[in-house]
């Protein structure tokens, strides 16, 4: 064999080790992914130290999560709330985080009591956790932003981020296969959803699936911008069910202060734009980075979510249907692998108690529904 | 190009090409602009329709923000809030009357207000009874159960009722409800339920059913979450809650989604839609209109460009068929005429008139046509010129066809053929054609020369066109006689030689074709011209060489005959060195063989002699000892002298091997000069060395070295009776010279080439005066030489000796190889067994060692070389090896270091098994000593001794720390620790395996120390086990005397070291051996344990020795302190006991072991050398002692037979009788020694002369006639002579080969005399070769017996010849 033959396959074999190490090797289909990685090592995380005793709660939230986020920042500062807390002994702790996912790393930990998440991480909750979802928090559109106007069919081979696991995730692949296009169809990129605007702008991906604010910051910042599709979705306020069962009454206080905070935005326009700002301020304070969009765009997307359309966070009966949008959300994950596929709606399906909202509802005036008063917040870690 | 592009014809791909050309780029724009249309189109549309949608959402979202903003409104009015007090009141006052009236007509003046109210009212949250209505009919209707009651109820705000269908309006209507405060409580009271029914005809679906901007088929619809259509639609009458819609677009909606798409809708024709979801009311939205109406202006602008393609095309199509009619034209043309010449006719021409480039190509093709016409021509001519060239068989052949065809072809009028004669240097003509030949005969050489001068000169065609009119190369014709008009000479060369020439003339000019013919000609016929005169040369030598063949063919027969005999010569030849060879190889086989069969014998004659010695040697006397001494020394000269022939043979057959490696000559010879010392001083020789400085160490074989100058330098000694020995070293380059000089006795001139031959001495007669096999210097020679070296002698009579040694400081030659061992024989192995390699070059011992071993458990590998025994041991890396010393070739010392060096066999323990006592094998790394002959117990006993066991100690202790503590301990030491935790345990783990020691702690749960050894020793199985008890507590008296019955040794763990603790198991482990046959055979056979107290070594050995051939177990201490060591831990089964040592004396020890209550009643034999005194008596009976033995005269069978009757044993039959045995006890004597026989003989024996120089030989003649015959002796040949004379004995026996005089002297002396020569002289002599007795007996001798000696025929001879004399 002539040296030339030689050099040529110790290239290929060379090349084909390569290929192999640096190329990501797909997961097994059998495997379910249920772990989590390891948040701790983030800079964010790493400067919490959640408190670890019977006198704390501890709630996970996420300021980018609009206008859940506006209700967080009015639960920090609502004065009932503390005061019905500290009635039986407890104070309450709010934790930021990015994403959902990554509040329910935290409650497997046991270093949360409690946290908010889309649809989607509230039900990989419900699935991997023992936990209980008593209201909805959020009921927005998660937006397919492109940079120009297109239909959905148009994104056949386009780079599209997305963050795993999200709500905008399964927005994002039911609006694709709604259009008849399969994942292998396009290129999806996964990414943080404060990336996404300059990474549409930049051209490194075509569009992108993200919730609130990010399709409005991207819409306002790049103005060539466009959002070809919209869907539906929802927030929850969830617990887990071993603190629920510890202190039931301190879930219906916190759910009668979201009742508050909705009512009290609701009220008043400055109510809510004082809410926005104080929104503003703590996405500097959790991430260190000013939001690109000001308090009346906030006050905007919150209008046009949740607080335009209704001020009862209560969990429709419909929609925990068989077959309804949660059970085909379920579905999805089951698909995605992100839940066991052995998991049965019908046990998740137990996990959503919209009765203890219905008793906050019957009690109006011993969880103080009516009374409002916000003041600056106390013990923000 | 090929596949579908490509074409027959040129004007096709033409067409095709140029109607691309001209179509692609109309059609690549044509195609972008569709494109940049239909998305612009298409964005329109999307833009148009999502903007409608959004408009429409956002007007309904105005109209539901209006409805509430006027619930609202109505809701806090004072006049409906203060209906909280009237609902209150069972009976109505007046002035609820006025509040109630107050309240409906604000409620009257509210639904007038906005005509789609289609009636407002307000239900009493204590009963839900609508209490007040704009429809009176409605008042007192119960509607508590409505949901426009119980959300807002529950809520406390603003609710709207999703699209239903009413009853009261017969289709779809809505509702609001808003909960109303009462003014009291701070307003925060809920008392009434205030609901508007909206009447959707009038108000929402109006703003649903303005489709400006939607074109002819667009519109927009509202579904429910069950897809029930919610308005009016334009393709679908009465579709309100009646048509669901299943269409992708409202499903979508419906679903939470917000987008635009292209499906089907719900009269499945294709649509745009813009859709979107309303949370509020849960509705889904959509904005719709037809596909084919948003593309009508793209299919329009579609036609049109279609028809611009078709004309663009159609233009490019005849553009393309023009341009290619015009290209192809000419080009078909030029084809034809192409294929005109093709066809042979090379006339034809282009007509082409074109004024372009065709025209250029036209003439061009012409040129070409013409030229290939001119060139066929010429080759035409050529071809007829080469057949003539190759077909000619002459020169004048040649000459005459070769110018009448090119005449022919050049049109010539006449021709001329000359050739160059070298013999006559001038040109010869050869043929002539058409010229004048009248004048031509008068040509000569000089003519010729200058005609052709100018073609001599260049060697190439010249031309001639002025011709002179005087010339002689006129032509003849029927006209007259003309001149030529041109002259051509073409000159015939051959490297760079002009051989012929050819002259042409012509009437007219030559034509091109002509001149191209004559060119090309003149290599070619040059070429073939030198051919044909070498032809013509090579028949005139292939004549000569015919004859000359002949004569060869006459000498080679000749030849043939000659190497017919070499051959029959080398066969013979062949015949002869093979059987020299043979006969060379057969004399090797022979020594080889002879060798063997020699010293086999030998080697027991040895071994046996040594053994005898040693074993008997108390009974043997002095005289009898010497024999066996004789015995030995004898055989090891012949042992010797056969390893010397080997030696030889070996090396002749260039055999010897050569291991090299760089030694120091001076320490050589300074190692053999000491060894000589001793020998030298006995002669008073001087010994001398001398040493060049700087000598150079030498690669060489230093074995074989040392072997040469050992020779040497002894052989000086033996010849040399004063003076001195000197060694002188020195070297050149890469020589050293060692001389060896010596002051002996010399060798004559004519000797000396006799002396480096075998079995040549100088002194080789009978009577020589020096020992020697005449081998120790043709072996110094022959090694010399096979080392590369020399070895020369000079020497003179009486005047001392010059040995003069060669050898190269680095050896030069190879290497012989080593042959693999032969004895590759597959070992039978059984598994689990250790294997032991057994060497002796004896076969016979080895079987028997390995018979021995074999008995005892081991598996075994035989090598009877030292050579065979080192590829063995790499391969096998036996257990052990036991190793004669006495090998030839490589001896067991060299086997050992050989052993001991190679790290692969260095760790294999090896044990001396020789019948030299020689101790240098321990000093070398052996681990042990056997002297044969083998005993089987010595020898498994010193193999179990010397190689590591790995004994078993068990470790009972429930503390973990002091566990582990004397496990690490014992691991150490290189021993198996079995950890046990508790007594259970430990019992239980003792009947699974039994250990070697149990070190055993006190103090255990459940089952304690005692408890543990009270089990041990109530089993028969366990009852010997030794217990080495280790405890933390302090033991009272009672205790340690309860724990002496049982156990070993005591030792407390406070002051417990590892040494005390590995002395006290190693003491216990001592004698101890790792049974390798099953445990219960050995059980069966179990030996009884006798201790021999006993300092005197000599003693030791001899008891040791009769015991455990007897089959007991002896155990040694050498002095009573170690007796009484022995006895606290080890109980024997009896004691012999030394009375008198030199610690603590007999009768101390019996009080000791009398006085402890486990050996008290041990059995005890007392062996003594003292007279005992009736005192003594008195203590051994006192200590119930009843067996003595004396020592100094141990006899076999009564020590036996004592120790017997000690051990409670019955006695052989074979022993001593019982009556004898009685007697001696009786009598208290020693058992009668046996009268020597020489006591008994007659003083007046017949007297014997023996005549014998050798000491060893006259020794072994006198043993034989000892006691038969008064014996006198002569050790040489004068002496015995005078004795035979003097003395006259009755017979003679004369060894013939004596120093000084021989034995046919000294018979022809004896018998020439007259007394003595009726004496009988019998030859006794080692010269037993055919006709030596004829020799002897004709030299006098009355009889012959050759030795060896061979007593009986000796003495039956003697008896003959003194019966005779008789």
């Amino acid at each position: 064999m002539k040296p030339i033959h030689w050099k040529i396959i110790i290239i290929c074999c060379l090349s084909t080790l390569v290929i192999v190490f640096i190329l990501p090797t797909k997961p097994d289909k059998k495997t379910v992914i249920v772990s989590t990685p390891n948040l701790d090592p983030l800079p964010l995380y790493s400067k919490y130290k959640f408190k670890k005793t019977d006198k704390f709660i501890r709630i996970g939230t996420q300021p980018l999560y609009m206008p859940s986020s506006l209700i967080v920042e009015a639960l920090k500062r609502d004065s009932i709330l503390k005061e019905e807390l500290l009635k039986m002994g407890l104070k309450i702790y709010f934790y930021d985080f990015l994403k959902g996912d990554d509040v329910n790393f935290f409650l497997t930990l046991g270093d949360l009591d409690a946290g908010i998440g889309g649809d989607m991480p509230a039900l990989t909750a419900a699935s991997n956790l023992d936990i209980i979802i008593p209201a909805i928090i959020q009921r927005g559109f998660i937006s397919i932003v492109a940079n120009r106007q297109m239909l959905i069919e148009d994104l056949e081979g386009s780079r599209i981020g997305y963050a795993f696991g999200s709500n905008a995730h399964y927005a994002l692949l039911t609006t694709l296969a709604g259009a008849k296009l399969s994942t292998n169809e396009v290129k999806l990129i996964p990414m943080e959803v404060t990336q996404m605007p300059d990474a549409l702008y930049a051209n490194k991906i075509t569009a992108f699936s993200a919730w609130e604010p990010t399709p409005t910051i991207a819409l306002k910042k790049y103005p060539d911008t466009t959002i070809i599709h919209q869907r539906l979705s929802f927030g929850f306020l969830y617990f887990l069910t071993d603190f629920y069962q510890r202190r039931p009454k301190a879930v219906s206080q916190i759910l009668a202060a979201e009742i508050r905070a909705i009512r009290w935005m609701q009220a008043a326009r400055q109510n809510l734009l004082r809410a926005c700002r104080w929104n503003i301020t703590a996405i500097e304070l959790a991430f260190g980075t000013k939001i690109d969009l000001s308090v009346d765009d906030l006050a905007a997307i919150a209008m046009k979510d949740i607080l335009g359309q209704f001020s009862n966070p209560a969990i429709i009966e419909d929609d925990l249907k068989e077959d309804g949008p949660l059970h085909r959300e379920l579905m999805f994950l089951i698909n995605i692998k992100k839940v066991p596929p052995s998991t049965l709606w019908t046990q998740i399906r137990q996990k959503f108690m919209p009765e203890i909202l219905g008793n906050v509802w019957l009690n109006k005036e011993q969880f103080r529904l009516d009374e409002f008063n916000y003041q600056n917040p106390g013990d923000i870690q | 190009m090929g596949g579908i592009l490509s074409f027959k014809k040129i004007k096709s791909q033409m067409i095709l090409w140029i109607f691309t050309a001209v179509l692609l780029p109309v059609i690549i724009v044509c195609t972008t602009i569709y494109y940049q249309r239909v998305t612009a189109i298409k964005t329109e549309a999307y833009s148009k329709l999502t903007a409608i949608r959004d408009l429409k959402v956002s007007q309904l979202n105005s109209w539901l923000a209006e409805r509430k903003r006027d619930f609202d409104y109505i809701s806090k009015d004072i006049e409906i809030r203060n209906l909280s007090t009237v609902f209150t009141h069972k009976k109505k006052t007046k002035k609820d009357q006025k509040i109630i009236l107050s309240a409906e007509n604000f409620l009257d003046s509210f639904k007038k207000e906005y005509h789609a109210y289609h009636e407002v009212f307000i239900i009493d949250i204590a009963t839900g009874i609508v209490q007040i209505s704009t429809n009176k009919a409605s008042q007192g209707l119960d509607a508590s159960q409505e949901p426009y009651f119980i959300e807002p109820l529950k809520t406390g705000s603003f609710y709207i009722r999703d699209i239903y269908y009413s009853t009261q309006l017969k289709r779809p209507a809505m509702c609001f409800a808003i909960p109303i405060t009462s003014l009291d409580l701070d307003g925060k009271k809920q008392f009434a339920i205030m609901v508007a029914r909206i009447d959707l005809e009038n108000s929402l679906y109006d703003l649903l059913l303005q489709r400006t901007g939607m074109g002819k088929t667009g519109e927009t619809l509202i579904v429910n979450k069950d897809l029930m259509a919610l308005n009016d639609l334009r393709w679908y009458k009465n579709a309100p809650l009646k048509l669901k819609i299943d269409a992708k677009p409202a499903r979508l909606a419906s679903q939470g989604n917000v987008g635009v798409i292209e499906a089907l809708d719900y009269r499945g024709i294709n649509v745009l839609a813009s859709y979107t979801y309303l949370p509020e009311t849960r509705w889904g939205f959509v904005a719709k209109q037809d596909l084919s109406e948003i593309y009508a202006p793209i299919k329009k602008m579609l036609v049109n460009i279609i028809i611009i393609l078709l004309i663009s095309g159609l233009f490019a199509y005849v553009l393309a068929h023009m341009l290619a009619i015009n290209f192809s034209k000419p080009i078909m043309e030029f084809t034809k005429i192409a294929r005109k010449i093709q066809a042979g006719d090379l006339s034809a021409r282009s007509i082409i008139t074109y004024d372009n480039e065709y025209s250029i190509l036209s003439r061009t093709f012409n040129g070409m046509a013409e030229s290939i016409e001119a060139h066929t021509k010429v080759q035409k001519a050529l071809r007829t010129l080469d057949k003539i060239l190759v077909t000619s068989t002459t020169i004048n052949d040649f000459g005459k066809k070769f110018v009448e065809k090119i005449i022919e072809y050049t049109g010539s009028a006449f021709g001329s053929f000359y050739l160059f004669s070298p013999d006559k240097k001038a040109f010869e003509h050869i043929f002539s054609m058409g010229f004048d030949m009248k004048r031509l005969e008068s040509l000569n050489e000089n003519i010729i020369k200058d005609a052709f001068n100018k073609a001599f000169t260049t060697q190439k065609i010249t031309y001639i066109h002025e011709i002179s009119k005087d010339t002689v190369f006129t032509i003849n014709t029927i006209a007259g006689t003309a001149l030529p008009r041109g002259m051509v000479t073409i000159p015939l060369v051959i490297k760079e030689q002009v051989i012929g020439v050819i002259a042409m003339g012509t009437l007219a000019n030559y034509s091109e074709t002509a001149v191209g013919i004559l060119e090309q000609i003149q290599s070619g016929a040059g070429t073939a011209l030198s051919n044909m005169i070498s032809a013509e040369k090579t028949a005139t030598m292939a004549h000569k060489l015919q004859s000359n063949n002949v004569e060869l063919e006459a000498q080679a027969r000749q030849l043939q005959a000659v190497t017919k005999n070499l051959k029959q010569q080398n066969t013979k030849l062949d015949t002869q060195s093979r059987q020299l060879k043979e006969v060379n190889r057969l004399k090797s086989e022979f020594l080889s063989n002879m060798s063997h069969e020699l010293r086999t014998p030998l080697n027991s004659i040895m071994a046996l002699s040594s053994v005898l010695k040693m074993n008997s040697a108390q009974k043997l006397t002095t005289e009898e000892v010497q024999y066996l001494d004789v015995i030995k020394r004898n055989g090891k000269r012949l042992l010797d002298l056969i390893n010397d022939i080997l030696d030889l043979s070996k090396i002749e057959a260039g055999h010897m091997e050569i291991t090299l490696s760089f030694f120091s000559i001076k320490t050589t010879i300074e190692d053999l000069m000491d060894s000589l010392r001793l020998l030298a001083r006995e002669k008073n020789l001087t010994l001398r060395m001398e040493f060049a400085p700087d000598l150079p160490k030498i690669q060489s074989d230093e074995k074989r070295v040392h072997q040469i100058l050992l020779n040497l330098i002894s052989n000086a000694v033996k010849f040399t009776d004063k003076g001195e020995i000197a060694v002188l070293a020195d070297f050149n380059d890469d020589k050293i010279c060692l001389r060896i000089i010596d002051t002996g006795i010399g060798i004559a001139r004519k000797d000396l080439p006799l002396i480096f031959e075998e079995f040549k001495q100088v002194d080789g007669s009978t009577s020589r005066s020096y020992e020697g096999t005449g081998l120790g210097l043709a072996i110094a020679y022959k090694a010399t030489i096979n080392l590369g070296g020399e070895l020369s002698v000079e020497s003179k009579i009486g005047g001392g000796t010059t040995f003069t040694l060669h050898l190269p400081v680095t050896w030069q030659g190879q290497p012989q190889p080593i042959k693999p061992s032969d004895t590759t024989q597959p070992p039978e192995m059984i598994e689990n067994r250790k294997t032991i390699l057994v060497v002796d070059d004896e076969p016979e011992s080895v079987d028997i060692i390995c018979d021995l071993l074999c008995l005892e458990g081991y598996n075994t590998l035989k090598a009877t070389s030292g050579t065979q025994a080192l590829a063995l041991a790499k391969t096998h890396q036996p257990f052990a090896v036991t190793l004669d010393l006495s090998m030839p070739e490589m001896d067991g010392l060299e086997t050992l270091q050989r052993l001991k060096k190679h790290p692969e066999t260095s760790d294999i323990p090896v044990i001396i098994v020789s019948v030299s006592d020689d101790k240098t094998g321990l000093a070398l790394g052996a681990v042990g000593h056997v002297t044969k002959p083998v005993i089987s117990d010595v020898l498994i006993k010193e193999i179990k001794k010397t190689c590591v066991q790995a004994f078993s100690i068990m470790v009972a202790d429930d503390n973990e720390f002091d566990r582990k503590h004397i496990i690490q301990i014992i691991t150490q030491e290189k021993m198996e620790a079995i950890p046990v935790e508790n007594g259970k345990q430990c019992i239980k783990m003792i009947k699974k395996k039994m250990p070697d020691v149990l070190v055993l702690d006190l103090m255990m749960p459940e089952l304690d120390g005692f408890g543990v050894l009270k089990t041990l020793r109530s089993d028969t199985l366990t009852m010997s086990l030794p217990v080495i008890m280790v405890t933390a507590k302090d033991l009272t008296p009672e205790e340690k005397k309860r724990l002496n019955q049982y156990v070993v040794s005591v030792l407390y763990k406070n002051n417990l070291t590892s040494k005390k603790l590995v002395e006290k198991i190693k003491d216990h482990l001592r004698g101890l051996e790792k049974p390798l046959i099953p445990e219960t055979t050995q059980k069966k056979q179990k030996k009884k344990r006798v201790l021999v107290v006993e300092d005197n070594k000599a003693a030791i050995i001899q008891i040791k020795m009769i015991l455990e051939q007897e089959g007991y177990h002896v155990d040694i201490a050498r002095g009573g302190k170690k007796a009484e060591e022995f006895v606290q831990d080890i109980i024997p089964d009896g004691i012999i006991l030394d009375l008198m040592m030199p610690d603590i004396d007999g009768f101390d020890v019996l009080d000791n072991i009398r006085n402890t209550k486990k050996t008290a009643n041990i059995p005890v034999l007392i062996l003594t050398a003292k007279n005992l005194t009736p005192d003594d008596l008195k203590k051994l009976s006192a200590n119930n002692i009843q067996q003595l033995v004396q020592k100094g005269n141990v006899e076999r069978e009564d020590l036996l037979l004592k120790v017997k009757i000690m051990l409670g044993e019955k006695p052989k039959t074979s022993s001593l009788p019982v009556e004898h045995t009685q007697k001696t006890k009786k009598a208290g004597i020693k058992h009668p020694k046996k009268i020597p026989e020489i006591a008994r003989l007659d003083k007046a024996l017949p007297t014997i002369l023996v005549i014998e120089d050798n000491p060893d030989n006259l020794l072994t003649i006198k043993a034989v006639l000892k006691n038969k015959y008064t014996i006198m002796e002569a050790s040489d040949g004068e002496k015995g002579l005078a004795a035979a004379l003097q003395s006259l004995p009755d017979l003679i026996l004369l060894d013939i080969s004596l120093p000084g005089m021989d034995g046919y002297v000294i018979t022809k002396k004896i018998k020439a005399d007259e007394r003595a020569g009726r004496i009988p002289v019998i030859a006794l002599t080692a010269h037993a070769m055919k006709g030596d007795r004829d020799k002897i007996i004709s030299a006098g001798c009355n009889d012959y017996i050759s030795k060896p000696i061979d007593p009986k025929t000796v003495l039956e001879v003697i008896k003959k010849w003194l019966e005779e004399k008789l």
